[in-house]
């Protein structure tokens, strides 16, 4: 008997062997891809698989069952079932966001007052009493982010465009210089470079649509019909509007880069920007707002550093707030004011206060002291050794009229353009953000070098009295 | 003849019955019937100026054209429901003040599609709060009522009701307010051709 119900364990256990070894081999995968082409044979009777089936994702044209009945009124559904056809990516990106979760659907954003200057109606829409708008401004957002929207009003951001409306030399090189003053053709640069970061005043055609000469831009300045500024979709791209993105140097580095300012170049060559190249993709990105906090990362972004609530400091979308000086401008001076209008705006102390707070998580007040130490002296060396003197010059030659009328055709005034506006923001950038290569041989490198070559114009021009 | 003692007693108590009861009750009666009066879309509506506000009003849910009939009056969002002294108060200011502009000014003159843009400073949160009371307690059986009040109820944002609210109340206001002008205009250059040729009227 005991022989017995031993060989019947073994003749069991063996049996059970079998089983999963025969499991492992037809896996799914293999299983579901022999199944498609076998079908894809009988069905077009071709020898191979047609392109139809292969795995397609995120492609929701090949999906035709996705109806959603949640949430939703009946109206917003037929939204969805068109566009899920017309235009899968967008449809893809809201089932995806948290838009998407919550039941904020398409008209939540885009459903207008019929007398909006931008209200339209398609075909589906016509004799009904809906009315959509392609352009969702800030002022939409605003419903249920209030406080983000009025944060931003009060930042830098905030006139990204307004501040470019009154520079006459600006309009200049857009329009004269890069565009030839080309009557058809002389907005290509504003249309394709300026507005795309900095924003326009949006303008609309006879049926209310943005033109093309304004839209589209992802510009974060954007002056919207309804009057209101700014374009949150800049950094939460549309139609995911995911906080993990935004956290990401990726959504700054679109507008921040580049010779004038390239602040995710010099993120990069910082000892944080090594830490996130190296293994960001280990780390927590959708935190909730106000908890993405120092262990879901290990070494802070954009994000974290300007707009971040961390420790006891809270999340702000006003990037002003924490800065003291201002680095962009001709000469770097400290923060002062509450308007956003002004190139000033901020309050410089409590900034950098703040500044250092979100410092304090990870480094010691030793360090984070001797940090801005270093950054301080940097910026001030920039302001009296070469900001101060290339004025000075420059205004003495324009005192005595020896200054080309074309400032673009005038090497002094060139150069006294990249002192400034490139080296001299790299030099002070680098610095104050930790990018060594940025504050030495893009930045003071450049600018003794700028500043030797002015002074022998300068020299020239004073002893000879005409321009070279 | 003396007049008894209890005439003088019984004269004492109708008068303190009088003065502790029915006088208050008088006066109330008289306040509260007078506030109706003065409350209602008819009575607002008797300046002229206020015609395309109530044509509007009357097309919008909160003047009735919903489906269950419930109308709000001109004063439940139109004036200040802090406290009864501060309504009180709101509506003695606000009624002087229209009584004198519709009497002293030319209200054709006046920019009222840009008067909306200040919607702010004449339209009251306590007024809709009055109404509204269950707002704040709203769950995600309404997200847009649970997601979208929340930094309002928390403090977060300087906004009032109308600032995400801009046309409540009034459904296509600018509409009115463009056809009242037109009629007016038209108006206007009749009386002026009548004037002109006085035969060509009658």
């Amino acid at each position: 008997m005991k022989r017995i119900a031993w060989v019947i364990v073994v003749v069991i256990i063996f049996a059970l062997v079998l089983m999963l070894a025969g499991c492992t081999v037809s896996a799914p995968g293999t299983q579901a891809t022999a199944q498609t082409t076998e079908s894809s044979q009988t069905e077009s009777g071709d020898s191979s698989a047609t392109p139809e089936a292969e795995p397609n994702i995120g492609d929701m044209s090949t999906i035709n069952t996705m109806v959603i009945d949640r949430g939703i009124t009946e109206l917003g559904r037929t939204c969805i079932d068109c566009h899920k056809d017309e235009t899968p990516g967008i449809i893809n990106d809201w089932k995806l966001s948290r838009h998407g979760h919550v039941g904020v659907s398409c008209l939540d954003c885009h459903e207008t007052d019929k007398n909006s200057p931008t209200a339209t109606q398609h075909e589906s829409l016509e004799g009904t009493d809906t009315y959509i708008s392609v352009l969702v401004p800030p002022s939409t957002c605003s419903r249920c982010h209030p406080a983000e929207a009025e944060q931003f009003n009060e930042s830098g951001h905030f006139r990204a465009y307004r501040q470019i409306i009154p520079k006459d030399s600006l309009h200049a090189l857009v329009f004269k210089h890069e565009g030839q003053e080309n009557s058809e053709f002389g907005n290509a640069t504003n249309e394709t470079g300026c507005m795309q970061c900095h924003g326009t005043e949006i303008q609309l055609d006879e049926d209310n649509r943005p033109t093309s000469s304004t839209w589209p831009n992802s510009g974060i300045g954007n002056i919207y019909p309804d009057g209101s500024t700014g374009s949150c979709s800049t950094c939460h791209t549309r139609h995911r509007f995911d906080i993990g993105e935004s956290r990401k140097p990726a959504a700054c580095a679109s507008c921040h880069l580049g010779p004038d300012h390239p602040d995710i170049e010099i993120y990069n060559n910082s000892k944080h920007g090594q830490i996130y190249n190296a293994e960001a993709d280990e780390w927590n990105w959708d935190s909730a707002p106000d908890a993405w906090e120092p262990g879901d990362y290990r070494a802070p972004t954009c994000a974290t550093c300007h707009m971040s609530g961390i420790g006891e400091l809270k999340t702000t979308h006003n990037v002003s707030e924490r800065l003291y000086w201002n680095l962009w401008a001709k000469r770097s001076e400290v923060r002062n004011s509450p308007d956003p209008m002004s190139p000033l705006t901020g309050d410089g102390p409590a900034g950098r206060e703040k500044m250092k707070q979100v410092c304090s998580s990870c480094h010691s007040e030793l360090h984070t002291d001797s940090f801005f130490e270093q950054g301080d002296r940097a910026v001030q060396l920039y302001n009296v050794a070469y900001y101060d003197p290339a004025l000075e010059m420059l205004n003495d030659l324009k005192e005595k009229g020896l200054l080309k009328e074309n400032p673009w055709s005038d090497e002094f005034q060139i150069l006294y353009y990249y002192l400034w506006h490139h080296q001299g923001r790299r030099a002070r950038q680098g610095a104050m953000m930790g990018g060594p290569d940025y504050a030495h041989w893009h930045g003071f490198f450049e600018l003794q070098q700028d500043l030797y070559k002015m002074k022998d114009i300068y020299q020239k021009r004073i002893e000879t009295g005409e321009i070279e | 003849m003396q007049i008894p003692r209890a005439f003088w007693i019984i004269l004492i108590i109708i008068g303190v019955v009088v003065a502790a009861f029915i006088l208050p009750f008088a006066s109330w009666l008289i306040a509260d019937e007078g506030m109706a009066a003065t409350s209602g879309s008819e009575f607002c509506v008797g300046c002229h100026s206020m015609e395309p506000m109530e044509n509007a009003y009357l097309k919008n849910v909160h003047g009735g054209a919903g489906p269950y009939g419930v109308q709000a009056q001109c004063v439940d969002c139109h004036l200040d429901h802090s406290s009864s002294i501060a309504y009180f108060f709101d509506k003695i200011r606000t009624g002087t003040h229209d009584i004198w502009v519709e009497y002293t000014q030319d209200t054709h003159a006046i920019d009222w599609e840009a008067k909306r843009e200040e919607r702010e400073s004449f339209t009251y949160d306590s007024g809709c709060k009055h109404c509204h009371v269950k707002l704040k307690e709203a769950t995600m059986a309404s997200p847009d009522a649970f997601i979208a009040h929340k930094a309002y109820y928390l403090g977060e944002t300087k906004d009032t009701c109308v600032s995400c609210h801009p046309n409540v109340g009034h459904t296509d206001l600018e509409e009115e307010l463009i056809k009242h002008a037109e009629r007016y205009q038209q108006k206007q250059l009749k009386e002026q051709q009548q004037k002109e040729n006085p035969s060509s009227g009658s």
